[in-house]
């Protein structure tokens, strides 16, 4: 991987199913930075791992139909999940889980990625996020029968928020935390800002950017249907999911980047961007939310304030 | 009080006791009737925005019309599913929030970190 070009500290590890990068503006902050990064994840992923039989959202999964507490880490990242369904009127679902285990990603996708020949089951439509019987004031919920919850969307971004906000806490300078290319930045900003390169794929815009721009604060996402496919039958297949239908979107967009105010807004108005399809462009202009989108075709727009390509600073 | 009148006070207040128990009857009926007839006009999208309204999620307002994301020229492509009744928001609600400053260009030279699709 290149070398960040004004880091003063950076370090990549492998965590919750993808890349994280930790970036410090001091490099004796990192360390620090890197406990608390690697503190949250773990927690994270103990909490929201539809993967892990041992995760807290697996043993709500199993008392479904019956109120249960959850730990304050579980109930946030439920309550941001509702709120991604609610200003997105449903594009992001978090109740899109069974729909997601029916395309195939029912494990780590290290092990979906191979395929399976067997082809999908009939598509069916998210039930709703309207059916989890939230307590309000309370951390209780009642996850009805038969739904079955992924918070993949929007618990890595927030994840990413967590992490970046403990780790400036802790280090005491400017933090920039990704995973897998959902990143949130906090304290103070190096002097020029944070140099982020934007492609079709994190890893691949390390020595291959498509444009590279800077953010001084909040978060940034990019949803891609290139990433995270796998083939089911006949078909190709991805991870991201229609909710109205249950099947993965029929790509408008190949890659959707959004800068916002944290990683999970970021994130959910990606996410919400490629299911929209063809009305996205004016649906972010109409939230005021910086954006980049690629057809399929890879043609480029850019929408409320993101800068537009070819131009150097 | 001779035994005549003892026995007319006694039936009177049978009688009494029975129209008592018939109103009450009458009135526990009435009241259910009500509730059930209630509860079988009410329009399905309400229950929906109540079980919302209970979960403390939906900042929906009665008589909203839903919008379908992508407005009416998606609307021929999309699955009849898309067109289910849902919890509505407002749109002075909350919303995203857009970031402090906008993203600007950084012109070439390396970077801190990449975004992409994972």
């Amino acid at each position: 991987m290149t070398t960040a070009t004004q880091a003063a500290g950076r370090l990549d590890f492998h965590a919750l199913g993808t890349t994280a990068v930790v970036v410090t503006t001091d490099g004796g902050g990192l360390d620090r930075a890197e406990k608390a990064v690697r503190r949250t994840l773990r927690e994270i992923d103990q909490t929201c791992s539809r993967f892990r039989a041992d995760s807290e959202i697996s043993r709500l999964h199993e008392r479904a139909g019956r109120l249960t507490t959850m730990s304050p880490l579980l109930a946030e990242a439920v309550d941001v999940a509702i709120r991604a369904a609610e200003l997105t009127d449903g594009l992001v679902d978090p109740t899109v889980g069974a729909a997601v285990r029916a395309l195939g990603y029912d494990r780590d996708f290290a092990e979906v990625r191979y395929g399976d020949p067997a082809p999908c089951g009939p598509a069916t439509a998210a039930p709703g996020w309207w059916r989890l019987r939230r307590e309000p004031g309370s951390r209780r919920v009642v996850l009805p029968r038969g739904v079955v919850l992924d918070l993949g969307a929007t618990a890595k971004a927030l994840a990413a928020d967590l992490a970046a906000r403990a780790a400036a806490d802790e280090a005491g300078c400017g933090v920039l935390v990704s995973l897998g290319g959902d990143l949130a930045v906090a304290g103070d900003p190096p002097a020029r800002g944070w140099r982020i390169a934007i492609g079709d794929d994190h890893v691949l815009a390390e020595t291959d950017p498509a444009t590279t721009i800077t953010v001084a604060s909040g978060g940034l996402a990019t949803s891609s249907t290139t990433r995270r496919r796998w083939r089911r039958g006949d078909r190709f297949v991805h991870h991201l999911v229609d909710p109205r239908t249950g099947d993965a979107v029929v790509p408008v967009w190949r890659t959707v980047s959004v800068a916002a105010a944290t990683c999970v807004d970021a994130n959910t108005a990606s996410t919400a961007a490629i299911v929209l399809g063809a009305s996205a462009p004016g649906w972010l202009r109409e939230r005021n939310l910086p954006a980049r989108l690629v057809d399929v075709a890879g043609r480029v727009s850019t929408v409320a304030g993101w800068p537009a390509e070819g131009f150097t600073a | 009080m001779s035994r005549a009148a003892a026995s007319r006070f006694t039936l009177r207040d049978r009688g009494l006791r029975r129209v008592r128990v018939v109103t009450i009857w009458s009135a526990i009926g009435s009241a259910g009737l009500t509730v059930a007839g209630a509860i079988a006009l009410a329009p399905s999208t309400a229950s929906k925005a109540s079980i919302a309204h209970t979960t403390g999620t939906s900042t929906t307002g009665p008589g909203v019309t839903r919008k379908v994301p992508g407005g009416a020229a998606d609307r021929s492509r999309q699955p009849t599913s898309a067109l289910t009744p849902r919890p509505r928001h407002s749109t002075s609600g909350p919303q995203l929030q857009p970031p402090a400053a906008p993203p600007a260009n950084a012109g070439n030279g390396g970077q801190h970190a990449t975004s992409g699709g994972s």
